[in-house]
């Protein structure tokens, strides 16, 4: 289980927080859905030990992020920027992080093969040759297959194209282990029902619920009473509400129109 | 050897700036000295003897100037992997202290082989050029030297790369990372400029009298190689026991301080390397 207390993040000292105060439990499968500059890719690196905590506690399976080290299988992050260690091709990283990780070689490249990246194209590119969706692919294969029990996934369907985000869609519903997803895409909310969903905007998280009961809400502009969910965006209230009023929440396709529904 | 260390290793050595630099640019050097600057053949013992000295003193400063600028691609690299160190050592089987020790054993390796390179080129060329056969009095302190200033080379830019990130001015290191090849120039102006004891105090400025010294058996002066070369004016002979002194003291403070900066470093995001 990662469990976040009172977590704020910043990478600079005198800068605002990236992540303000962040409480939650992670045990299953998590969505956190929210728009870009919500602070996602921030919170995941904090998790992975990349980002500075300036204030709370990140702990894992009970024991604090601070104290670990050199321990493989307890957690995988499928950002580029930890994959990528040499100027040599991708198949000589994917090599190094199979081996360091104990994943098995084999089924890592079947995976990539059903993704469409070949071998060939991972002995002739270098990680960053590589096209944003394939280095993606890539990073997200590399943690799915590093043996570890969660797995923090960053936007894994960003530029895949329709085919290869449903192969990855039911390899993440068989996935055994504990996933956290990041995305700015809705429509994630509809095929991954009965995944527990965070929404963060501004560096907060806001939730629980389940991602089948956010397909059937309306995103409201205002503090409704009955609300099932409320959270104030750039100092306004949003009212998550059943029923016929407002904009339904999976119609929105991205996260990032939220800002275009306050304009309006 | 460990897959990262072979990685390392290839990495390093395939690289086309690395070998463009520290070899390619260095080689153009090796040419000019002993093919444009060097006097002509030598017939009687005494020529033979200035010969070898300007061929020791040849390789023992253009492999310093090779050895620096590989230097500042081991920075560059050291800097972008900054966050895949963090995580790795973190998440995987991979201990800090056996990734430390691989990269810098990686780095060393390859550092040396670029230093062997040119070595072996001002042999050659040499014996090309004067049919002799300039081989080091004492090969094993010549390899021992070479060890040293790769050691203190890596460690160097180590600590370019850890300050960088460290104080947060990650735009800096185009700057900063010419630092070793800065030294690198310092020292090879001792060619020309006798820096007295300065020669102790500036790092990589003893080396070369190391190198000359295990390549010749003759104590070399504390700089203006050249003019000694010429044999025009008596120099000051430099203590070479102070010299290995000089650069065992600034590997220990290069290493302290990098061990010390590597604990507060979280390495850089990708947003920032992009920048």
């Amino acid at each position: 289980m990662i469990e976040l207390v009172n977590l704020c993040v910043r990478y600079r000292r005198r800068q605002e927080p990236i992540i303000k105060g962040v409480h939650a439990k992670f045990k299953d499968k998590h969505l956190i859905l929210g728009p870009n500059g919500s602070g996602k890719t921030t919170l995941f690196r904090a998790i992975a030990g990349l980002a500075p905590i300036s204030s709370g506690r990140i702990l894992i399976d009970g024991v604090n992020l601070d104290e670990i080290h050199n321990k493989p299988g307890v957690l995988a992050i499928n950002l580029s920027e930890v994959h990528h260690v040499f100027h040599l091709n991708a198949y000589d990283h994917l090599r190094l992080f199979m081996d360091f990780t104990g994943g098995d070689l084999d089924l890592t490249v079947e995976m990539l093969e059903d993704l469409g990246l070949s071998i060939s194209l991972l002995r002739k590119r270098k990680p960053w040759e590589l096209s944003a969706g394939q280095r993606k692919a890539f990073s997200t294969v590399i943690a799915l297959f590093s043996n570890a029990k969660h797995v923090l996934l960053d936007e894994p369907f960003e530029q895949l194209d329709p085919a290869r985000k449903g192969r990855l869609i039911e390899y993440l519903k068989e996935y055994k282990g504990i996933l956290l997803l990041n995305t700015h895409e809705t429509w994630l909310l509809s095929t991954l029902k009965d995944w527990s969903t965070h929404l963060m905007f501004e560096g907060k998280l806001f939730g629980p619920m389940y991602a089948g009961n956010l397909v059937k809400v309306n995103l409201v502009i205002g503090d409704m009473p009955n609300a099932m969910l409320k959270f104030t965006i750039s100092g306004k209230m949003y009212s998550l509400m059943q029923g016929k009023v407002g904009e339904p929440l999976s119609k929105l396709i991205t996260l990032d129109r939220i800002y275009e529904l306050s304009l309006s | 050897m460990t897959l990262y260390l072979r990685l390392k290793i290839k990495d390093m050595l395939t690289n086309p700036e690395q070998i463009g630099w520290g070899i390619g640019f260095i080689e153009f050097w090796v040419l000019m000295w002993i093919f444009i600057f060097s006097p002509a053949a030598g017939e009687t013992l005494w020529k033979v003897y200035v010969i070898k000295t300007n061929i020791t003193i040849a390789y023992s400063f253009l492999g310093l100037l090779s050895m620096s600028s590989v230097a500042i691609g081991l920075s560059y690299s050291l800097f972008y992997t900054s966050r895949a160190a963090r995580y790795i050592t973190k998440f995987t089987k991979v201990s800090t202290l056996r990734f430390i020790v691989e990269d810098f054993l990686g780095s060393l390796l390859a550092i040396l082989i670029f230093a062997l390179t040119i070595f072996l080129s001002v042999i050659g060329f040499s014996y090309a050029k004067f049919r002799i056969l300039a081989l080091p009095e004492n090969p094993l302190g010549v390899i021992v030297d070479l060890v040293m200033a790769g050691v203190a080379l890596y460690w160097l830019a180590y600590l370019i790369a850890l300050v960088v990130i460290v104080s947060e001015r990650t735009r800096a290191l185009t700057m900063t990372s010419y630092i070793p090849l800065i030294f690198g120039f310092i020292a090879y102006s001792q060619l020309w400029v006798d820096l007295g004891n300065l020669a102790y105090i500036i790092p990589l400025c003893s080396l070369p009298a190391l190198l000359t010294y295990h390549g010749i058996g003759v104590y070399p002066p504390t700089g203006a190689y050249l003019l000694w070369l010429a044999g025009d004016k008596p120099l000051p002979a430099i203590n070479l026991r102070l010299a290995a002194i000089s650069v065992f003291m600034r590997i220990i403070i290069f290493i302290t301080l990098s061990l010390i900066l590597l604990r507060k470093s979280r390495g850089v995001p990708m947003e920032e390397i992009r920048l």
